[in-house]
């Protein structure tokens, strides 16, 4: 058995680093500023969970008057922007910038300034964005894809404010992204080849390239409905079938971001799985193309979200073989899961449930997914709660069981102490059970009619699959609730944690919990993709 | 543990995950598929719901299964040898479940380009009827092939009276913002987008009103925006059609 840690020879012996607020204010180390990634972004996962929990309160019965048509608008809008550009893509930032440079032997990323001008930035947008609620008559209410022309029209500033606050977001994503790539490309310990590189280090290098080349389309479309909102541009005039154009600018970029969320959750996955089933990755070649894969064919479906706009024959069958397509890529990801856990010994430590829990979630999402590639399926269901139950499970499955996967993971070596282990297996299943119960009715919801973006209805028939859904949804939150409160509890009580809790694979695991400012004092040779079980290995056959 | 009580332990874990997805099907006839459909359109995309989720639902167990299977089956536990096999990968598992998909997926295809022209083509002799939506509601106009009533509104000019068995193709416009026209029970939903005219037909096999709503995010009323389509008999349509000379 091969499980005693080999931790580097600075494990615990490192100088302490800087304290106090101003030290974290001003700091440009990666890791510092990747826990501050990882509060803003958990912030918003808060407010933008607030906003679902008051909308499933609104929409738990037919009759119920909780907020009106007005607020509710606003809160769906804010709700939608705040988890897709304020949580799930830039926490997929706080782990690649905490976690990238120490899985690939580096000191920091490759410009630490502007990583941190990334995160101010980030937090910025974000309050800009925010800013509508409190100034300027409301917030944005025109959904997050902020259709013209009724996005044109729509009054005051929250709208203005929304564009400007998504502009300085989108910034920080692409300064970001573009610090992901030169430090993956350039900053590799010796040994590391592209083919030896972590499979989360892979899908952060693919989630960059692809924020480069889509949101400077949402840049483009956003900047263009500003000039037509304030200095009377007509980009989006209905006599242009400025309408539709909008609506291809924005699933062009749209559908990529899908995927921008999606691979570095794979990512996290894949690593996760091959560290507690004791196994290789199964088919590490196979994730890495399917990673590229993915990406690639994620460029060229946006029109599936546009099948009702009168597309022609041809385009709709188009979009719909594309959108197929992606299935393969996904299931050799979900097969090759599976593979590695099969003839594993497979550890049900927090990680591995939450890994689990997203296979077969995702699996559920990715299958609705092929349904509403059918378009004339999709004609039914589009723009109905059918919708909202697939891209749940899909954007949703992420984060709470993919992303919280990889906090649990994490947690010890970014703060060296050990989470709970019985409260978080308690809020895995708090959260599993919520996470089905809130989103799996909403397929019935959108068979039975119910179309999304409804502040009330009153087709009664609709009343318990609602209930059921907002029962969820408050389960959802005390699972939430619980994962945080262990974080902030196991801060101060939790078991101090070894450089090496799990008996990982890859490079983070050879330095001490937390990491010296420095990272490392010296690498491991590395020889593949699991450097760490390479060197149990060899010290394992010296003593035998 | 002994061989046999590990068995049972499998069998009842499977049972459990297997039984519930087994019923669900029978119990949830009615939640877990499209509206009752009343016409050809509605008729195609029931069959073509039916034939993805009976598909989906095979891989779901057979894939979810194996999941669950490899969960409980490989979970460590002591007795275990301790060193499970290092294995990289097998290309050859690898092609076949990339190569399977992907002809599961032309089948799924081909059923759907097989029953295609029910859902898009209107009949070249369909009534034709001019939908208007602004915010929040939707108003019509008869064309051709409506009887006499060819330029005229209904009576009540946000309720579509039509006839039953007789095709309906619908010219769809904005006055203002995108909204989108469905009744669950007719079929395929299209958007009114302003400055284009969208077309989508149906055909009701039954006499009976037919509940909608506007399902394109439009603006404070969106959820107000009703849509009722009438379905009278061929006599009643006889005399409702030459009221409105």
């Amino acid at each position: 058995m091969v499980t005693e840690a080999v931790a580097s020879p600075a494990a615990g012996r490192h100088t302490p680093a800087r304290t106090g607020f101003w030290s974290w204010v001003t700091t440009v180390d990666h890791k510092r500023i990747g826990a501050l990634y990882l509060i803003t972004t958990l912030f918003f996962f808060v407010t933008g969970g607030l906003m679902a929990l008051a909308m499933r309160l609104q929409l738990e019965h037919s009759s119920n008057q909780v907020i009106s048509a007005d607020s509710y608008d606003r809160i769906f809008t804010m709700h939608g922007t705040t988890m897709v550009f304020l949580f799930v893509v830039p926490v997929m930032a706080a782990f690649g910038n905490y976690m990238v440079p120490l899985m690939i032997g580096a000191r920091d990323m490759a410009f630490p300034r502007l990583n941190a001008a990334s995160l101010w930035l980030l937090i910025f947008g974000g309050l800009v964005m925010y800013l509508g609620f409190v100034w300027g008559g409301g917030a944005a209410d025109a959904g997050w894809t902020a259709y013209p022309p009724l996005s044109v029209q729509s009054p005051g500033h929250g709208i203005d404010l929304w564009i400007v606050g998504l502009h300085i977001v989108s910034i920080s994503s692409i300064i970001g992204a573009v610090n992901f790539i030169c430090t993956i490309h350039n900053m590799r310990a010796p040994g590391m080849r592209l083919t030896r590189m972590p499979l989360f280090v892979w899908t952060i290098d693919v989630y960059a390239f692809m924020i480069i080349l889509a949101l400077p389309l949402l840049s483009g479309a956003l900047t263009m409905l500003l000039l037509d909102r304030n200095y009377g541009t007509s980009f989006y005039a209905a006599s242009h079938y400025g309408p539709l154009l909008y609506q291809h600018l924005f699933w062009a970029f749209g559908h990529p971001e899908v995927y921008v969320v999606a691979l570095p959750g794979f990512g996290m996955i894949s690593e996760i799985v091959p560290v507690f089933s004791r196994k290789p990755l199964f088919g590490y070649r196979a994730l890495v193309y399917a990673t590229v894969a993915i990406a690639f064919l994620g460029f060229l479906v946006w029109g599936h979200h546009m099948f009702a706009v009168g597309m022609s024959t041809p385009l709709q069958v188009w979009f719909m073989l594309a959108s197929m397509a992606i299935a393969v890529p996904t299931g050799v990801k979900i097969f090759n899961w599976i593979g590695t856990m099969w003839m594993g010994q497979i550890r049900f430590e927090p990680p591995m449930l939450f890994a689990t829990g997203f296979i077969l979630v995702f699996l559920i999402g990715g299958l609705s997914g092929i349904a509403l590639a059918i378009f004339p399926f999709d004609l039914y269901v589009t723009d109905s709660y059918f919708v909202v139950a697939h891209f749940h499970y899909v954007m949703g499955s992420i984060p709470v069981f993919a992303v919280l996967g990889g906090l649990h993971y994490w947690y010890p070596k970014m703060t060296g102490r050990m989470l709970d282990r019985t409260l978080a297996i308690r809020s895995f299943w708090v959260l599993f059970v919520g996470f089905n119960l809130t989103f799996f009715p909403m397929h019935a919801m959108g068979l039975s009619g119910m179309p999304r973006r409804v502040a009330s209805y009153t087709n009664t028939d609709w009343n318990v699959y609602n209930q059921i859904a907002t029962l969820g949804a408050f389960i959802l939150a005390v699972g939430v609730l619980m994962v945080l409160i262990n974080c902030l509890r196991s801060l101060r009580f939790g078991r101090i944690a070894p450089a090496d809790p799990w008996g990982g694979n890859t490079l983070e695991w050879y330095t001490s919990s937390p990491p010296p400012p420095h990272n490392f004092d010296s690498l491991p040779p590395i020889r593949s993709e699991r450097p760490l079980d390479d060197l149990r290995r060899e010290a394992a056959a010296a003593r035998a | 543990m002994t061989v046999a009580s590990r068995l049972r332990t499998l069998a009842a874990a499977v049972t459990a995950v297997v039984a519930p997805l087994a019923l669900a099907p029978a119990a949830l006839a009615d939640t877990a598929t499209p509206e009752s459909p009343v016409g050809p359109a509605s008729h195609a995309i029931d069959n073509i719901y039916r034939a993805v989720i009976g598909t989906t639902m095979v891989i779901f167990i057979l894939v979810g299964g194996w999941l669950v299977y490899s969960a409980i089956r490989f979970r460590a536990r002591p007795g275990r040898p301790i060193e499970p096999p290092q294995v990289h990968g097998s290309s050859r598992l690898e092609w076949g479940w990339t190569i399977v998909p992907v002809l599961i997926l032309i089948g799924l295809a081909g059923y759907t380009f097989h029953k295609l022209p029910e859902v898009k083509d209107a009949p070249a002799d369909s009534m034709v009827v001019s939908v208007v939506a602004q915010q929040f509601q939707f108003s019509y106009v008869y064309g051709a092939n409506s009887g006499a009533a060819e330029g005229k509104a209904p009576s009540t000019a946000t309720t579509l009276v039509v006839p039953e068995d007789t095709p309906v193709k619908l010219e769809v416009h904005s006055k203002d913002v995108a909204h989108d026209w469905w009744v669950p029970s007719l079929g395929p939903k299209i958007d009114a987008i302003p400055g284009q005219t969208t077309t989508t037909w149906f055909q009701a096999d039954h006499v009976g009103t037919y509940i909608g709503q506007c399902a394109e995010f439009c603006g404070v009323g969106h959820s107000t925006m009703a849509i009722t389509v009438k379905v009278v008999s061929a006599a009643e349509w006889q005399s409702f059609a030459g009221g409105l000379k």
